[in-house]
């Protein structure tokens, strides 16, 4: 299962990824959003896993991007800080399936990814 | 303000640890903990650097941007003063934008997150000598 990450905190970048390769997924990383819409065409992951503030473009023009242009159904999960509960909303308008506040716990974004992709196999 | 920061100044003296690796230990390796705290200590000199020339620049959207970013740091490494402190930064640049006021709060972000590494080197040496 490829899942890409896209964030531009590299500490927490780092974090998911090793988090995720040592659950078994093969990870990609992205530290914008213009990299991020590349990526996801190049890949074609299995899942996305974004931050909404990146450089170039922010993670709700990645949902968008993915939903209403390419028309994909990928499994989306937004991260984002507490206090942005207008963009969650947002996210959830454009197509995203589910999001997880900063500061988080790992072993809750591994059932939350786990249980997003079994949803959608 | 001024009065909570100056009260956080006194209540939180020199020895106190500012961080809990709780959440980084979710990786269920100790060699990972160790990569993680060293890619925050790689990150940490560029945003105290960015902060000081952003407010100097008086660039206060940018300001606003990396000390959102630091805060997603400090909130997985559980620094809650430090997050407490960035938040304050935040909301006095998103609503008073008295300059002292933020000139000395970043002084004490700066003095804190100077501890921190500090306190995240010692616990880096303790995980390498325990393995």
């Amino acid at each position: 299962m490829k899942i890409l990450v896209a964030e531009d905190n590299v500490m927490l970048l780092k974090t998911i990824e090793l988090k995720l390769i040592k659950e078994g997924y093969e990870v990609f990383t992205t530290p914008d959003g213009r990299e991020t819409m590349k990526e996801i065409i190049r890949l074609r992951p299995d899942m996305i896993i974004t931050d909404v503030m990146m450089p170039y473009a922010s993670g709700l023009e990645v949902i968008s991007m993915v939903r209403q242009q390419l028309k994909w159904k990928t499994p989306i999960i937004i991260l984002s800080a507490m206090e942005q509960e207008e963009v969650i909303l947002n996210a959830f308008d454009l197509g995203a399936d589910d999001y997880i506040t900063k500061p988080f716990s790992l072993n809750e974004l591994v059932i939350r990814v786990k249980r997003l992709l079994n949803r959608n196999n | 303000m001024l009065w909570q920061v100056i009260s956080l100044k006194k209540a939180h003296i020199m020895e106190e640890i500012l961080f809990d690796t709780t959440l980084l230990d979710e990786m269920g390796s100790k060699k990972s903990t160790i990569r993680v705290l060293e890619y925050y200590l790689e990150e940490s000199p560029k945003y105290l650097l960015d902060l000081d020339k952003l407010l100097a620049e008086r660039d206060f959207p940018s300001l606003i941007y990396k000390s959102h970013k630091l805060k997603g740091s400090l909130g997985m490494l559980k620094a809650d003063l430090l997050v407490s402190l960035i938040y304050q930064l935040e909301t006095a640049v998103s609503t008073e934008l008295n300059f002292d006021k933020l000139q000395e709060l970043l002084g004490l972000i700066k003095e804190k997150l100077l501890l921190l590494d500090t306190q995240l080197f010692q616990e880096i040496k303790r995980i390498k000598d325990s393995l």
